[in-house]
């Protein structure tokens, strides 16, 4: 077998391979974080690198000659949520960390005596190697183990938490808060998470478990707790999540939706939290739509189409180069708008719409968009239905992800995501699963109480789900 | 043939309340139900499988017109028992153990009754003893099992297992199919055949009948 020699321009490295291996898994090998959000069909265009300037699919290149490749994913800058105010200063010398473990990205805090928060880190889950949502990480703990994604994710947490320590110097570390969906805490622990892979999709634990850091596989020591969860797929997350909403007003509930791969979506009011999952896939985080990408550097963000027919756009850092979430959501909002798009999501562009510069939308990324928004639409519905909700009862909504505090709420009533009543009452709520989560370590909240008031629903033994669903694929 | 015109039109538009007439009128007028069914029906579903497969109409679309196809059939039954007409084939439908997603596997079952394969549909979460009982009862010759999940689609293997464990497999084609799907995976299970979409799936349906 041939030897061939891949140059890594990141970091100026050159690493071994033999010919006929794939690049992807030979650059995993090497230690180098790539996201294989389809699993390495060849589909998502998220572990594209570049050689001689051209991009190419990691997992679906075969190796046959010596290249220099870049690889643009260990350069983009995540998508930091604002909302949450740091000090930057330290008083006192144990230190407790508040601990959000999402499915893409992680999020620390370390807390700064009663009130404060001296600062917040986030970075890249290293699990996103086993794709994009929760469904694949389970399926890899069924192939390669559940230390083969713990590992990762413990290394990276004590990483963040030592470079912490030393910068403030800390002299110990009290103790650990997290929160996370329920498979990302059964990882955490170290437990199985297999079962939550097939129905009845059953969890090994949903209450508050506490530990100790050294049992987990921490370097130091220290009481780690984690919150408790409501269901299988509506993890502690959301109800830390929850405790950060407003209580809505006597007579009156409040809705609540996460967007995300796994899209949470709560109907609540004083007296219970009827809430549901929803599989809305990665369409929204960039996957599987040609022109489609995470929020970094070149990513359009937002697209009117204008009254001259001169789009404007807006977009992060110098030349746009992608489509991000918002942007989608806006793009396809217009071209409802003007017709462009007709109700049943028919492009009537043949050779697709043309955003700016080679950008383009096609038919194919609508339609993946469209199972994508009927998936949360009939969430929100079915759970409106359940609790006997109509739009009207509605005090707040709340919208939690990622971008949920960019996104254009006109674009997504246009779009059906949400229903247009909805509009005049949303309520962006950024980071609210970590700051629900410090809250409850300073002991002013308690998850718990939110948790016994919640009626899990599962979409899928729901009759009425699928005519939902079919009815509001169109726009 | 203005007649079978007429029928083709309205199953594409998906006019369910429109189509039992005119399924009526044409054989009130003596066009025979096989010609009905082999003239008008079928191409109109053959015409919606490739609109689908292009992205030209999507899921609803198909739906409505799957609806308006079965509509039809409900007037047209008595008279193809009368003229003798047989579907092409038989097929049981499922979704496999521990999956309880059902829309593609729905769709598949109306495209392939678009193509005149007569279905079982066996339902969600289903297992091998229960898709060996369904073979055995039945007489089906094809066995197309659906699934969603990473996590699941290994049952589509225990399901073919139980056929060879039945000494049934040679007697059948298995097809699978589901989002996580490729062909390689499904020939490591030992599958005949994996289909991308509901349209392709209902070709390769026809031509494994045909074949037989």
């Amino acid at each position: 077998m041939r030897q061939i020699v891949i140059k890594v321009k990141n970091d100026g490295r050159e690493i071994l391979a033999s010919e006929g291996e794939i690049l992807s898994k030979v650059l995993l090998r090497n230690g180098y974080d790539l996201p294989l959000t389809c699993g390495g069909k060849g589909t998502c265009g998220r572990c594209l690198v570049e050689k001689s300037g051209i991009g190419i699919l990691s997992c679906s290149t075969f190796l046959t000659e010596n290249m220099e490749i870049f690889i643009p994913y260990l350069e983009e800058n995540i998508y930091v949520q604002q909302g949450i105010k740091e000090t930057g200063k330290f008083h006192g010398d144990k230190a407790c960390f508040a601990l959000d473990i999402g499915t893409t990205t992680v999020t620390i805090a370390l807390l700064d005596g009663e009130d404060g928060v001296t600062e917040t880190v986030t970075f890249k889950n290293p699990q996103s190697r086993f794709g994009s949502d929760v469904i694949s990480r389970i399926n890899a703990v069924n192939i390669e183990g559940t230390e083969a994604l713990k590992r990762p994710l413990i290394d990276s947490i004590s990483n963040a938490i030592n470079n912490l320590v030393k910068k403030y110097f800390l002299k110990a570390v009290r103790e650990i808060f997290v929160c996370g969906n329920t498979t990302m805490l059964h990882i955490f622990w170290g437990e199985d998470c297999t079962t939550l892979g097939y129905h009845p999709y059953t969890a090994r634990f949903l209450e508050r478990k506490e530990g100790k850091s050294k049992e987990i596989g921490f370097p130091f020591e220290c009481k780690v707790l984690s919150l408790s969860g409501i269901s299988s797929f509506v993890g502690s997350d959301v109800a830390a999540g929850l405790v950060t909403a407003q209580i809505p007003r006597e007579g009156k509930k409040s809705i609540w939706i996460d967007f995300g791969t796994n899209a949470e979506v709560a109907v609540f009011s004083s007296k219970e939290y009827i809430t549901t999952s929803t599989a809305a896939g990665p369409c929204f985080e960039g996957a599987n739509i040609s022109c489609g990408m995470p929020a970094t550097e070149g990513a359009i963000t937002s697209f009117r189409l204008g009254e001259s027919g001169i789009p404007e756009i807006n977009y992060i850092g110098k030349k746009p180069i992608g489509l991000c979430g918002t942007g989608l959501i806006d793009v396809i909002a217009e071209l409802i708008k003007h017709g462009i798009i007709d109700s049943t999501g028919y492009l009537t562009l043949e050779k697709g719409f043309p955003i700016i510069n080679n950008i383009v939308l096609t038919q194919k990324d609508i339609r993946e968009f469209q199972l994508a928004k009927a998936a949360i639409r009939s969430g929100i519905e079915t759970l409106l239905d359940n609790s006997g909700t109509s739009y009207e009862e509605i005090d707040k909504v709340y919208l939690a992800g990622g971008f949920s505090s960019y996104i254009s709420v006109e674009s997504a009533a246009i779009c059906g995501i949400i229903p247009r009543a909805f509009t005049d009452r949303c309520v962006s709520i950024a980071n609210a699963a970590l700051k629900g989560t410090i809250l409850c370590a300073q002991g002013k909240a308690d998850e718990r109480l939110v948790v016994k008031l919640s009626k899990p629903v599962e979409l899928n033994e729901q009759v009425k789900f699928n005519d939902t669903f079919i009815e509001y694929i169109g726009f | 043939m203005e007649y079978l015109q007429t029928v083709n039109e309205l199953i594409q538009k998906g006019k369910s309340k429109d189509i039992q007439l005119a399924v009526k009128e044409a054989l009130d007028s003596g066009v025979s139900a096989a010609d009905i069914l082999n003239k008008a029906m079928i191409p109109a579903m053959e015409v919606i499988g490739s609109k689908f497969k292009s992205g030209e109409i999507f899921v609803p679309e198909v739906l409505i017109s799957a609806r308006a196809m079965n509509k039809g059939t409900e007037i047209l039954r008595p008279a193809l028992l009368k003229e003798g007409v047989k579907p092409i084939g038989k097929a049981i439908i499922c979704t496999v153990k521990g999956d309880l997603h059902d829309v593609g596997k729905n769709l598949v079952k109306m495209m392939l009754e678009g193509v005149g394969i007569e279905c079982i549909d066996l339902g969600v979460d289903v297992d091998g003893k229960k898709v060996v009982e369904a073979v055995k009862s039945s007489g089906a010759a094809l066995v197309c099992l659906s699934a969603l999940l990473t996590t699941t689609m290994a049952n589509q293997k225990e399901i073919i297992d139980s056929l060879v464990a039945a000494g049934i497999r040679n007697k059948v084609k298995v097809m699978v199919g589901g989002a996580p799907l490729t062909s390689e995976f499904a020939e490591k299970i030992g599958a005949d055949a994996f289909t991308a979409d509901a349209a392709s799936a209902a070709e390769v349906a026809k031509k494994f009948c045909l074949n037989q």
